[in-house]
């Protein structure tokens, strides 16, 4: 081969050469053209000779680029691992923002559930302000005499009774809570229909803050008994959703010492419902 | 030494090509060194040596790309031919006309190319707006600093 390319062809001879090798190249393709068979074999020759020196430098290649990556990842893991932080802090955010968008979702429907349910049309208003003290025992709410607010209305809310108007203003109005050590409910055990006075207890003697007095040792109680207003004070109507016994036991003297579990979420109040004053016309018992 | 020398120089335009130019995809866009082995070999060692290179790289070219067996082989095998009668009949010296005759090399390929795959009814796309000018230059590159040094290890056989 070597001398071959050496040895000077003459002009002739070397362009006769050239015109083979075109002409024989030329056949080839054209052959490849009609048929696959010459082109599978040459080509599959030509490709199992070089294929090992291919696969060769790419594993070289290979190699060092992989090396060169993973120095380059090394060097941005630190910046990868503060933007995913930031990225877990901003996302726990969201989680937090959409866990109250669906809590707000349960309590509002809720609240028109109930809305919907009372034969009357009630004054909605929302909370804007609790008592300073520890246990809430009165909130203020943004609707007053402008919008008929009156004195002494029941208020309500999801879940059942609230407690009652104290005072007023022109677009507020303050409610005194049922745990109010002041605040005082007729009310009736629906099951046995017995009667007695919910008040606030002042949390000492009540981890809810109500107590259920004045029902006779004598009278069947168990916990879970629903508790609803009766109506006999002249302020609350009759039938509203007061709470359930939590607790009960005979009292020293005449009268068991029970404890009441609130039907609403006192602590938790955002919206109310003022009711108009007392008429002649009960609601359906509201207890869950 | 000359036939180690030739086949060391396709095998490197081949892996770069082939192997390189997967992971720097502008190798295979803006280099052709098939066309310009062929085109050195055939100006420094003659036509015949330019056309024996010319046809390796090429058919090698071909084996590898896909195509029909004999595109390239026909198309460097006469850049390589004609790169040897150029070079029996020129003197190419200096970057600039070295830079001329690797554009013209490569240009000269682009046409073969173009023509045989009429003729094959298998036409080749040649690159659309600058890529054969930048293919130009790229081989140009390429062929003045493999000239040099191929004509560095030809003049140290001489002494």
């Amino acid at each position: 081969m070597a001398s071959t390319l050496n040895a000077p062809l003459g002009s002739r001879g070397g362009h006769f050469f050239f015109l083979f090798v075109l002409v024989v190249q030329a056949l080839l393709l054209s052959s490849q053209v009609t048929t696959e068979r010459g082109d599978a074999v040459l080509r599959g020759l030509i490709v199992a000779l070089l294929s090992p020196f291919q696969r060769g430098a790419e594993a070289v290649v290979g190699g060092a680029r992989s090396t060169w990556n993973g120095y380059v990842d090394l060097r941005g893991v630190r910046e990868d691992n503060q933007r995913l932080r930031e990225e877990v802090a901003r996302l726990e955010q969201v989680v937090w923002l959409e866990r109250d968008l669906v809590a707000s979702y349960r309590r509002l429907s809720g609240v028109l559930e109930l809305a919907e349910r009372l034969p009357y049309e009630p004054i909605v208003a929302e909370v804007i302000g609790l008592d300073a003290s520890a246990w809430f025992r009165t909130i203020t709410v943004n609707q007053g005499k402008n919008r008929g607010v009156v004195l002494n209305a029941p208020v309500v809310a999801a879940g059942g009774l609230v407690g009652r108007v104290i005072s007023l203003g022109p677009d507020v109005a303050q409610i005194q809570l049922l745990t109010d050590r002041d605040c005082a409910v007729g009310a009736l055990l629906t099951r046995t229909r017995n009667r007695g006075i919910v008040a606030g207890s002042g949390e000492q003697s009540s981890p809810s803050g109500l107590l259920l007095n004045y029902v006779s040792n004598l009278q069947d109680v168990v916990e879970g008994d629903p508790i609803v207003t009766s109506g006999i004070d002249g302020i609350y109507h009759k039938g509203i959703a007061i709470g359930r016994v939590a607790s009960v036991r005979n009292g020293p003297r005449l009268f068991k010492t029970i404890t009441v579990e609130p039907a609403a979420k006192l602590a938790r109040l955002e919206e109310v419902f003022i009711l108009p004053v007392v008429g002649d016309i009960e609601i359906t018992e509201q207890v869950e | 030494m000359k036939f180690l020398e030739i086949a060391l120089a396709i095998l490197v335009a081949f892996l770069v090509q082939t192997v390189l130019g997967r992971y720097f995809a502008f190798l295979n866009v803006y280099l052709d060194l098939f066309t310009v082995v062929a085109a050195t070999f055939g100006l420094l060692r003659g036509r015949m040596v330019g056309l024996c290179t010319g046809t390796a790289a090429g058919l090698l070219q071909d084996a590898f790309s896909g195509g029909l067996l004999g595109f390239n082989g026909m198309s460097k095998t006469t850049v390589g031919y004609l790169a040897g009668i150029v070079g029996h009949h020129l003197i190419i010296r200096g970057w600039s006309t070295r830079l001329l005759f690797f554009v013209g090399a490569t240009l000269l390929d682009m046409a073969i190319l173009a023509g045989v795959g009429r003729l094959a009814e298998q036409p080749r796309v040649l690159g659309e707006g600058l890529t054969p000018l930048y293919l130009c230059v790229g081989n140009a590159i390429a062929g003045i600093l493999l000239l040099g040094r191929v004509d560095r290890n030809r003049s140290s056989e001489i002494l």
